[in-house]
């Protein structure tokens, strides 16, 4: 409504507005201006000049102070939601980072988590425990609770506190703290891991150790039985004995073989082989182990899958793997072999061993009874086993021929839901190369005269008694440095053969060295009990024959008699 | 003369007078009065019906009650020796 005054009226008007200011002004003349508002009869407070202006400066303070709360709430990575004592949510912020939650001024806060789709048990617990908040009988309330989502589960820290001032209620607030629940299970995951590949290395050298020691002495044991079975003539009774001791010996190897593989200190017969063609060939040989009820799914997927491998031992890893496939499922089902490229970006996801770069990936899939972690975490471990006639010593082996052929094993296990073994092998992009050996009968010597330097004096004896046995001349010594003075002197030699391991200042691989420098013409043939120790730097060293103990009569004639021949100008004996 | 003092202060909110009022009334009580004594703060905005039961037409007021006597003074209360006046009036010099 607009009042068009008139002349008279605003004459009126303005003496009224000077009486007004004048009695204000003679108000507080009389108080000596220490006063701040006046009250009529009617109970209408008037403030004075001076105490609106501190009003009206007050309101503008109290303005830009919310503003600021505000705008700080809204920063915040977290919906925050001030609650009365019944529940009712009064207001909430913007947060700055959506959260799932949702809740809107009016609505019963303590709804959201009864209907949000929570476990009952879960969703009862923060009920009660958020009364207990806006009762003020608990101080502050923590939680973390995962939410099914659609675009999976997310975590939330839910935290609740009472508000002691105004009209009571509380203040709820929820973040999100997904990343950092996935971070934290992939940290507590690769430390397991790390710890797991660190007991395994433990366990890979002790066990390592202790079958090369082993091996020395089966060389010994298997060559005395050899010797004795053949002078014993057919029909002796103690020829039965000899052979026991025989086989015996050989299953002891076979035993230790594996140990070695577990230990990583197998020799590895390497070659660039393609692994899906490998894997295609062996799937003959899979179908009747795995039996009639249990099916095998080969699946090859792209070309050029090439790693470089010992192929027996691939095949005998793949074969435990389906083995333990099967055992996993007594009432039969299928086995899903697959091949594929991998590429490994993010180290030490999967395993502590991966590193990154390009894996053909094997993997073997069954559905079966699973395992719990505690017995995945085990079940590399050699010796363990939760089969009543099992060696236990399956996946040690499968895990040691990976971690010799530059790869990783990893294990997925669920009981109940089945397992999933996948064999990483570094993917190697160059063609193939054959591999063959022949079949020779027992070669022998011919008075050719053999240096041999072995320290352990049982088997110095043994392997001396075998080379005379067949055929040639020797020069058994204890030492590199006894072997030099041989060396030196004019005693004619075709041959040095040495173990690779001694105690003193020289290995084998120096006194073959040397041993070529002072004679050009000699031949050389080196034993070992470990791989391990076939890895000289490539410094542009001869690169001898090595022999790998425990050794066969067999091929210790058949490796004599080559490097003999392979000899770069050889010598007709003396 | 040890019969309790009512002080009974009418202010208007946190207006600056009145704020000024009730922290000086403080003080000096603190200071000088030694004798039981009571403050009872009155805010106008809040209890406008009380002040003019008691006929305050002003903030700050201040009303001092000795036994059946009650003494009023305006102002912010900085002036000690006219607060002293209302407060001791007929008090004998010792």
């Amino acid at each position: 409504m607009t009042i068009t005054l008139e002349k008279d009226a605003e004459a009126e008007l303005t003496r009224l507005i000077e009486i007004l200011q004048d009695t204000q002004e003679r108000i507080l003349a009389l108080t000596q201006r220490t006063v701040d508002a006046v009250l009529p009869s009617s109970g209408t407070i008037l403030l004075l000049p001076e105490t609106q202006a501190h009003f009206r400066s007050q309101a503008d303070n109290l303005r830009s102070v919310a503003e600021e709360r505000t705008a700080m709430l809204d920063s915040l990575p977290a919906l925050i939601v001030m609650v009365d004592p019944s529940g009712t949510v009064l207001s909430t912020n913007t947060a700055a980072v959506a959260t799932p939650t949702d809740l809107r001024a009016g609505e019963n806060c303590l709804d959201r988590w009864r209907y949000v789709g929570l476990s009952d048990e879960d969703a009862e617990h923060i009920v009660s425990e958020i009364e207990a908040v806006l009762a003020r009988r608990s101080r502050h309330f923590r939680h973390e609770y995962a939410l099914p989502s659609l675009d999976g589960t997310r975590w939330l820290q839910l935290d609740a506190s009472p508000l002691y001032g105004g009209g009571g209620g509380a203040v709820i607030m929820e973040m999100d703290i997904t990343e950092r629940k996935v971070a934290e299970a992939r940290q507590r995951a690769s430390e397991g891991q790390l710890q797991q590949a660190q007991r395994l290395e433990a366990l890979g050298r002790l066990t390592g150790g202790v079958a090369h020691d082993f091996n020395n002495l089966l060389t010994v044991i298997l060559g005395n039985a050899e010797l004795l079975e053949s002078r014993l003539s057919a029909n002796d009774p103690l020829r039965d004995s000899a052979e026991l001791v025989r086989i015996a010996a050989e299953k002891s190897a076979a035993l230790t073989s594996r140990l070695l593989t577990f230990g990583r200190r197998q020799n590895m017969e390497a070659a660039v082989v393609d692994i899906g063609l490998l894997l295609r060939n062996a799937e003959m040989l899979l179908e009747p182990l795995v039996g009639s009820n249990v099916t095998i799914d080969i699946e090859i997927d792209g070309e050029g899958l090439c790693g470089l491998v010992d192929v027996s031992q691939f095949e005998n890893a793949v074969m435990n793997l389906c083995l333990n496939a099967r055992d996993a499922m007594p009432r039969g089902g299928a086995i899903g072999i697959s091949v594929g490229l991998a590429r490994i970006d993010d180290a030490r996801v999967l395993s502590p061993e991966l590193v990154p770069g390009d894996y053909v990936v094997v993997g073997v899939r069954d559905h079966g009874t699973g395992m719990d972690p505690e017995t995945l975490s085990r079940s590399v471990e050699p010796f363990f086993t939760t089969k009543s006639n099992g060696s236990g010593l399956g996946l040690s082996m499968v895990h040691g021929f990976l971690r010799q052929s530059g790869g990783a094993l990893t294990i997925e296990s669920t009981a109940g839901w089945g397992t999933f073994v996948r064999m990483w092998i570094p993917r190697l992009a160059i063609g193939l190369s054959g591999n063959e050996e022949p079949d020779m009968p027992l070669p022998r010597g011919d008075g050719e005269r053999i240096l041999l330097v072995e320290d352990n004096p049982l088997v110095r004896q043994h392997v001396q008694a075998q080379l005379e046995n067949l055929g040639y001349r020797t020069h058994p010594v204890e030492s590199p440095s006894r072997a030099l003075d041989i060396l030196r002197s004019d005693a004619p030699l075709d041959i040095l053969l040495t173990d690779v391991v001694m105690p003193g200042e020289m290995d084998g691989f120096a006194l073959a060295q040397l041993a070529t420098e002072l004679r050009p013409g000699l031949a050389v043939l080196l034993t070992t009990g470990f791989a391990g120790e076939l890895a000289p730097p490539d410094d542009g060293r001869p690169r001898a024959d090595i022999l790998m103990k425990p050794y066969h009569r067999t091929t210790l004639a058949t490796r004599l008699r080559a490097s003999l021949d392979d000899r770069p100008t050889a010598k007709t004996p003396a | 003369m040890n019969s309790t003092i009512h002080f009974r202060l009418y202010v208007a909110g946190d207006a600056p007078y009145s704020q000024k009022a009730v922290l000086n009334l403080r003080r000096y009580c603190e200071a000088h009065v030694s004798q039981p004594y009571e403050i009872e703060i009155i805010d106008l905005f809040a209890e406008p019906g009380r002040a003019l039961a008691d006929k305050v037409l002003l903030t700050p007021t201040l009303l001092v009650t000795t036994g059946q006597e009650t003494r009023r003074i305006v102002g912010d209360l900085s002036n000690t020796s006219a607060l002293a006046d209302v407060v001791f009036v007929g008090t004998p010099w010792t």
